[in-house]
């Protein structure tokens, strides 16, 4: 049966302990995957990917324990004093805990739980570090790594049931990220970026749910088993930055973003992205039109902007990066 | 001469407009740019900061030989609603250096800060602590050089604190100024939060002896003011690092700046719930308190002070607990 535990306990100032629990499904043996959520309090699509991962795995767990070749281990809440009240900091210190790796194992809290992370799942196989985004921004599922992991990462990447496997430059470099340091370590960690924050979204999130799993079986994790339907099964695009695959909008005026195209629908030179109005002197101020055809990515529902504010991005038609780039 | 470096407009309320002071002859050096308020909660750098332009405007233009530019607050915004990052997005402005011109709010005030600061010589960037921690006036570098050691005891300040950088500060202002120009400066002083009134004066003054040290105003500008104090210059390993071992309310027994022997109690750790003390903190070294916990919840590992040895440095410190800190990067 599945064990639950901690892999941190931090007793709090008055009565209550923090804990950084862990379902893990397997005895250890076999390849070892690890699914994590909620770094960031204020994304909840992950705790809802692993519900369905848990829930599924239990009742393969009574029917079919014969099927489970590996390790999996569940982590939805590291971050869960802020998940309990939606914000995407560690309350209390203002700590982001995807710029903390790879922590300290003596320090406060917020660098605490990061090094308890990286040293648990030091030696997993792959790692999926599912995030939402964050309050602002709307985006299609997608994977997110570097261009030196790439090689590697996209072939797992692309079992994933995701829309956008998107490659970034050397230059965008974090060292203080999760993925980065697990990526040196050996662990192949993708990184899920998919809706927005404080929501969750169910369709995507099934999607996910239904990648992860088809990626458990092509690895050797799960066998003989009958798995749900993959409901969209077109392939990943690949965007990278350096064939300058993306197209950024950006706001020209401070004010009132109203978002008009949808994600993902086709784009094509000079449709309406949408536009940005003064409230108070009820004046339209700019209207941002494509330039080029393509599919938004990125949009913006949180309509108040500045200028320079993303307001959407764009993957460039291209038959260069149509999945077979692996 | 006062001048506009960035203006944005909201789509709500007036523009945000941040403003540097220019002070001297536009192509004099040396150039020495004071920024404060990166933080919209550490009011003693930008009352500090202020009081500099208020100083400055008073003087001849033959009392000033070099340049010097102010900077009194950056994070506009956040200081008109105490928060520490870019209220709209929760960004700490910075970690956005070098910036960019065409980016986010957060980024264009970094690249317009960037550029106000092209050709200093030198830099001062003033911050106080966070809320959690109280410090005595300090200097924090980040290069290791000597000669710059040297000029830092100019501000006359209790302590300079020669840091190494760890990743957490690749994209900090005055990091990424000390990797061009090595003579650049933390100046930190009290608390978030609040004007710590004594401490602001004495980096006023440390300031006005650091510009009479290196000649950006003439001597005896600030012959009114004390002569400061012969800095105690430390690195990690001449710092006792003082943290919580367990969860509680802490309870000081000492106040910042304070000598202290070896042994000496700073502070109990005590249960909000029912009294019981829970850890009880002795000083792990001699020497002063330069910095102390002034918020009392605190978890187990929490910074609750950190001792500056006034031992010889010859005498071997022997400290339970030493190593560097991420606290307060």
């Amino acid at each position: 049966m599945s064990d639950i535990f901690s892999i941190l306990d931090i007793r709090m100032p008055m009565s209550e302990t923090y804990r950084l629990l862990c379902n893990r499904y397997g005895n250890g043996q076999g390849p070892r995957v690890a699914v994590v959520a909620g770094i960031h309090g204020d994304e909840f699509n992950g705790l809802g990917v692993c519900y369905q991962l848990t829930a599924f795995l239990n009742k393969l767990e009574r029917e079919n324990p014969e099927a489970l070749r590996g390790t999996i281990d569940i982590l939805p809440g590291v971050n869960a004093i802020a998940l309990d009240n939606g914000s995407r900091y560690w309350p209390s210190y203002d700590a982001d805990l995807n710029r903390r790796f790879p922590g300290n194992p003596e320090g406060s809290p917020p660098h605490r739980a990061p090094a308890a992370l990286l040293d648990f799942l030091s030696g997993t196989d792959i790692c999926i570090d599912i995030h939402a985004s964050n309050i602002y921004l709307q985006e299609a599922s997608q994977v997110r790594m570097l261009d030196r992991f790439s090689p590697e990462l996209i072939p797992l990447a692309q079992h994933l049931n995701l829309q956008v496997i998107w490659v970034h430059a050397a230059s965008t470099v974090l060292e203080t990220t999760l993925s980065y340091n697990l990526n040196i370590r050996n662990t192949k960690t993708l990184v899920v970026e998919m809706g927005i924050g404080l929501r969750y979204e169910d369709g995507i999130c099934t999607a996910l749910f239904e990648g992860i799993l088809a990626l458990l079986k092509a690895k050797g994790v799960l066998a003989n088993v009958d798995l749900p339907e993959i409901h969209a099964p077109e392939p990943p695009i690949i965007a990278t930055d350096k064939n300058k695959d993306v197209h950024y909008f950006n706001a020209k005026h401070s004010g009132f973003f109203v978002s008009i195209a949808p994600l993902w629908v086709p784009i094509h030179p000079g449709d309406l992205i949408g536009y940005i109005v003064d409230p108070l002197g009820g004046k339209l101020l700019e209207e941002i039109k494509s330039p080029k055809a393509g599919r938004l990515f990125t949009t913006r529902p949180f309509p108040m902007v500045y200028e320079g504010s993303l307001v959407g991005r764009l993957l460039l038609d291209s038959d260069k990066s149509r999945g077979e780039a692996a | 001469m006062r001048e506009e470096i960035l203006r944005i407009p909201s789509a709500t309320r007036e523009d945000l407009v941040l403003t540097a002071f220019h002070f001297g002859n536009p192509t004099a050096k040396p150039h020495v740019a004071i920024v404060a308020g990166l933080h919209g909660d550490e009011y003693n750098g930008v009352y500090a900061a202020a009081q500099m332009v208020h100083r400055l405007t008073a003087l001849k233009p033959e009392q000033i030989p070099g340049r010097i530019t102010i900077i009194p607050a950056v994070n506009v915004f956040g200081l008109n609603t105490g928060s520490r990052f870019w209220p709209f997005d929760d960004t700490d402005i910075n970690r956005m250096f070098p910036g960019y011109a065409l980016g986010e709010t957060t980024q264009r005030i970094a690249a317009s800060v960037t550029a106000a600061l092209r050709d200093a010589t030198h830099l001062i960037d003033i911050h106080a602590s966070n809320s959690a921690l109280r410090e005595v006036p300090q200097v924090r570098l980040y290069d290791q050089d000597l000669s710059v050691v040297e000029e830092a005891r100019s501000f006359g300040l209790p302590f300079v604190w020669r840091r190494l950088p760890s990743a957490a500060v690749a994209n900090q202002m005055t990091y990424l100024f000390s990797k061009r120009t090595p003579n650049a400066y933390i100046l930190q002083a009290g608390s978030a939060g609040r004007i710590n009134k004594g401490f602001v004066q004495d980096v006023v003054e440390g300031i006005g002896r650091f510009l009479t040290h290196v000649s950006a105003v003439a001597p005896g500008t600030f012959a009114n003011d004390s002569n400061g104090t012969e800095s105690i210059v430390l690195d990690s390993t001449r710092i006792g690092f003082c943290y919580a071992l367990d969860a509680g309310i802490f309870v000081t027994a000492v106040s910042t700046g304070d000598p202290i022997e070896e042994g000496d109690l700073i502070g109990e750790i005590v249960s909000p719930l029912d009294g019981t003390v829970r850890a009880t903190l002795l000083s792990p070294i001699t020497g002063i308190v330069m910095t102390l916990r002034v918020s009392p919840v605190v978890y187990d590992n929490d910074l609750l002070a950190r001792i500056a040895s006034t031992e010889p440095e010859s005498h071997p410190i022997k400290i339970r607990s030493l190593r560097e800190d991420f606290e307060m990067q």
